[in-house]
């Protein structure tokens, strides 16, 4: 088993194909019973590549229920839910922002960590405490027999890594990145009003020591480092945002004939600062959040069918919301930054059993929760049930069960920033919930062919929202969580995907359906979540011409995100503002892209064999405007309101780089 | 069972619960009177009158918001009605505004704005707070820059608070008129209490050249102080936001301004006004 599963086991049932995760063929993605989704950096190898970057994060957009809702934003949808409901776990070590610029690239090494796991809606007791998907990446279970290292040239940036057994007993991983973004594509990026500054970096270590054949010990380290600026010349306004993510841990898994177990420590951190600079004033907005977490799983068989997984959690939370500086703003006193702490406790079991036609799941988490804001404290419990049906062409789960959230994210987008701050829950902000009833069907017809749908409706509680604007930020006595309130809702939907995998062509296609609602108190009037992509539809293809050439492409159709409408314009104090309508009430146009990629390899021998790649994609090939955001100007020479759209990231981007491997 | 069909049966269902919940269009309002008025103490009304539009895929033309044959009448609590005249106005922006020297701003007097054209209408009452006098205005060097200066209005807060301000500039040879300041709200619940206010440029959309909110130094530049109505500042406060991150794909600001207008859009502010004329050194 990965040794991702030990912080995200979420697994409902005892899963035959769990072995797969460290499958390294080029078979397309899968859909497990659970409805989990699973691949490996082989298959991202097999797409066209972002910006000479082949990213899980970027990846996951195209499998089934996946979805996001602007090329700008980091994040994905994951069911309907929101971003900030997302958990990503690097070998189980929580990210809190594992993403570099507006979610083109991720954090995640794929040569240092292969294998990602998407879990969605069914889940077990001792999953963690998120309400939305839970992403996790983790290296490979095999152990490698000799070094190599790879080091990939792009256009953006580029990376080495290395990994080296040393006797037998020990593995280490490094990887490196630095991107160079600027150089190629700081143009391509811009427009004619805009200009787009960014740059970034990240290592990654891994450590292995398999003391025997029971126990293993593993440590592992990330930094990454982002800055982000975007000049606005039609506004005269500079809008920054620096962030970063530091993170360690080590785990401790022993494996026995009648039991297994793990035990994890780790602290992550991560903080942001977002600055808005406007001639000769300013403000900035920092934001702090560290965790440290001991987190241990306990498996074990009872014979006659009976198996149980019990686990603990203790986390440590202290955090900043947000701290505000400015200069050139006279008369403005601000809040001082205000330093908070919360710690969760948790206990779980998961009692299966597995009968002829059946296998049983049911469990239960208990929760304590306190936080030194105002003593607050909370006590929780969620239990589910799961059973499913196993045949050799087919299978049936059926899934119930809640689960909570105590760690929120919002901030001043709505469409996931790395400027969004995190918090822990308090009075105001209470923990979020999520009841959840979901099936997942799978069905193979025909070896190459699997085809599997899933069903779910979630019925969700207290998802908090920011209201504040950034101008607000000023007022003094600011504090955030007096700008945030709580929506009920539901998201009900369904998934199918079919895949295909031959020798030389390996194909998906998915259709995605989200209706996500949710009531706003204030108005007693429900609107429809932003998170609701309606439909969305992915195809993938990937051709294994010859041992030299691989060619892919991906299509992605997706109904436009929903925004609230501008339903006026009207001019006040020479200026243009606007009147909108019904929250939400209005969608961007269709969404859609086609990516191209070819790869053409080669090996040179003699003293050092190495591989060679050499990548081209094409990044939205027939050049589709996707709208992100409409908004008025005023043009003063023609004295007419003009309609501004911008457009997406992605406009054409071809790329090229070139991996060479040994 | 069959497994095809326990598929189906799945997609079924899913299919049949999303059904209700089909996209509507976006339901445009029919357009509303737009009110900028100022009525400002020892002064006289004037108020920008135009008509909201409904966006066009690309192009609207302002023409389309100018109202010159609406009636404007502005009526105070002792009875008295002025009808104000229309006309075109190179000070103006849009070129044309409503006017009358038939009734005078006094503080602590009520004043009602009342705008007509065919059926739509719109007004507001608002009472016009005492003027604040300016104690001092203060000039600071912005950072790494010798030809701006950053002005500062100081006053001290009137026995009769809450108090709300917002500033108004006027850079002669370059604004037609007093334009909304950046940044330039405050609000006071403390008599005696000292404030200080920052006295920037407005952010226009008719600027043809780039925007900086700081004074040139050399400028001839008016600041006024007005106290406004607690209504009017929550407007001018929105309005400053709307007006500098509006814009922004990085911040959420499909808010709607908040107005004092019933029936329309804007804002009426009969206000206490304190003048003071700079030159910047």
């Amino acid at each position: 088993m990965s040794g991702s599963a030990t912080a995200a086991q979420p697994d409902t049932v005892a899963l035959k194909e769990v072995e797969v995760l460290s499958d390294r063929t080029t078979a397309p993605p899968r859909v497990y019973r659970d409805g989990s989704l699973n691949f490996n950096s082989a298959n991202i190898d097999m797409m066209p590549r972002t910006l000479g970057e082949a990213d899980p994060l970027n990846y996951i957009k195209l499998l089934p229920g996946v979805n996001t809702i602007s090329d700008y934003s980091a994040g994905v949808a994951i069911d309907g839910m929101n971003y900030a409901n997302n958990l990503y776990t690097l070998t189980g070590i929580p990210v809190h922002f594992p993403y570099h610029f507006g979610g083109v690239f991720s954090t995640f090494n794929t040569s240092v960590y292969p294998d990602i796991k998407v879990l969605k809606s069914i889940r077990g007791a001792s999953a963690p405490d998120y309400i939305g998907g839970i992403v996790s990446v983790s290296p490979s279970s095999a152990r490698p027999e000799r070094c190599h290292a790879k080091l990939n040239l792009g256009m953006t940036a580029s990376t080495i890594d290395a990994t080296v057994p040393i006797g037998n007993k020990f593995t280490i991983a490094a990887a490196a990145r630095i991107s160079y973004l600027n150089l190629f594509y700081g143009d391509l990026l811009g427009s004619e009003d805009t200009k787009i500054r960014y740059g970034f970096h990240d290592t990654d270590l891994l450590a292995r020591w398999n003391i025997d054949a029971a126990n293993t010990v593993e440590g592992a380290f990330h930094y990454n480092a982002d800055r982000l600026s975007y000049d606005d010349n039609a506004f005269v306004m500079l809008t920054s945002m620096h962030w970063h993510n530091t993170l360690g841990g080590i785990r401790w898994h022993s494996r026995h004939s009648r039991y297994d177990m793990s035990h994890h420590v780790y602290h992550s951190a991560f903080a942001n600062t977002l600055g808005v600079d406007l001639p000769q004033l300013g403000l900035s907005a920092k934001a702090e959040f560290a965790q440290t977490g001991i987190e241990g799983k306990f498996n074990t068989g009872f014979g006659k069918g009976f198996s149980l997984t019990a686990a603990y959690v203790a986390h440590h939370y202290s955090y900043s919301p947000q701290s505000i500086g400015s200069y050139g703003l006279s008369g403005i006193e601000h809040t001082p930054a205000r330093h908070l702490h919360a710690c969760l406790g948790e206990i779980s079991a998961d009692l299966r059993y597995a009968h002829r036609l059946f296998k049983l799941s049911a469990g239960a988490k208990a929760t304590h929760y306190r936080a030194s804001k105002d003593g607050y404290r909370t006590t929780g419990a969620d239990p589910y049930i799961s059973v499913l049906f196993d045949r050799t062409r087919w299978s049936l789960s059926l899934y119930a069960g809640s689960a909570r959230q105590y760690i929120h994210q919002v901030g001043l987008s709505e469409i996931g920033m790395s400027s969004n701050f995190k918090l822990g829950s308090d009075a105001t902000v209470p923990p979020e919930r999520v009841w959840t009833l979901a099936a997942n069907g799978t069905y193979t017809p025909w070896r190459p062919l699997n085809l599997s749908a899933d069903i779910y409706y979630k019925k969700v509680f207290d998802q908090p929202e920011y209201s504040s604007t950034v101008l607000e930020l000023t007022s003094p006595g600011y504090v955030a969580e007096d700008y945030i309130s709580v929506y009920d809702g539901y998201n009900a939907g369904f998934n199918v995907m079919a895949s295909f995998s031959h020798r030389i062509v390996s194909a998906t296609a998915s259709y995605s359906f989200c209706h996500a609602r949710r009531h706003d108190p204030a108005t007693g009037r429900d609107f429809t979540a932003i998170t609701e992509i309606r439909h969305s539809a992915n195809a993938t293809a990937a051709w294994h011409i010859n041992r030299h050439w691989d060619a892919s492409a991906t299509f992605t159709l997706a109904s436009g995100r929903p925004y609230t409408p501008i339903t006026a314009i009207y001019m006040i104090g020479e200026r243009v503002m606007m009147e909108y309508g019904d929250r939400n009430s209005a969608r961007m146009p269709l969404y859609h892209r086609l990516d191209l990629g070819a790869a053409y390899m080669f090996n040179t021998g003699g003293r050092f064999p190495l591989k060679h790649r050499i990548d081209l994609s094409i990044l939205n090939a027939y050049n589709h405007k996707n709208i992100e955001i409409s908004t008025f100007t005023y043009e003063t020479g023609n004295q007419r309101f003009r309609r501004r759209d911008i457009g997406s990231l992605y406009r054409m981007l071809p790329s090229l780089s070139y991996t060479i491997t040994f | 069972m069959k497994p095809t069909h326990i598929i189906a049966a799945i997609i079924s269902a899913a299919a049949i619960a999303g059904l209700h919940s089909c996209d509507s269009g976006i339901d445009y309002p029919e357009p509303k009177l737009v009110v900028e008025g100022t009525f400002d103490s020892d002064g006289f009304p004037d108020v920008i009158l135009t008509l909201s539009v409904v966006p066009d895929d690309r192009y609207t033309d302002i023409s389309e918001a100018l109202m010159r044959w609406a009636t404007v009448t502005v009526s105070d609590n002792d009875g008295n009605t002025a009808i104000l005249t229309g006309a075109p106005s190179k000070l103006h922006y849009p070129p044309y505004h409503y006017y009358t020297y038939d009734i005078k701003g006094t503080p602590g007097h009520t004043y009602t704005i009342h705008a007509k054209y065919k059926e739509l209408v719109a007004q507001s009452t608002i009472t016009m707070p005492r003027p604040t006098p300016i104690d001092s205005i203060t000039t600071a060097v912005p950072a790494d820059n010798d030809t701006l200066r950053a002005l500062t209005v100081h006053l001290t807060a009137p026995d009769d608070c809450p108090a709300y301000y917002h500033i108004s500039t006027q850079v002669y040879g370059h604004d037609r008129r007093f334009l909304p300041g950046t940044l330039g709200t405050a609000e006071t619940h403390t008599p005696g209490e000292h404030i200080t206010i920052a006295a920037m440029r407005g952010k226009t959309s008719t600027d043809t050249i780039d925007f900086v909110p700081q004074m040139p130094v050399g400028a001839k530049v008016a600041i006024r102080l007005e106290r406004v109505d607690a209504k009017v500042y929550h407007f001018w406060r929105e309005f400053g936001s709307a007006a500098l991150f509006g814009h922004s794909q990085f911040f959420s600001s499909s808010f709607s301004l908040p107005t004092n207008i019933e029936g329309g859009l804007g804002v009426w502010s009969p206000q206490g006004v304190s003048t003071a004329i700079v030159e910047v050194k």
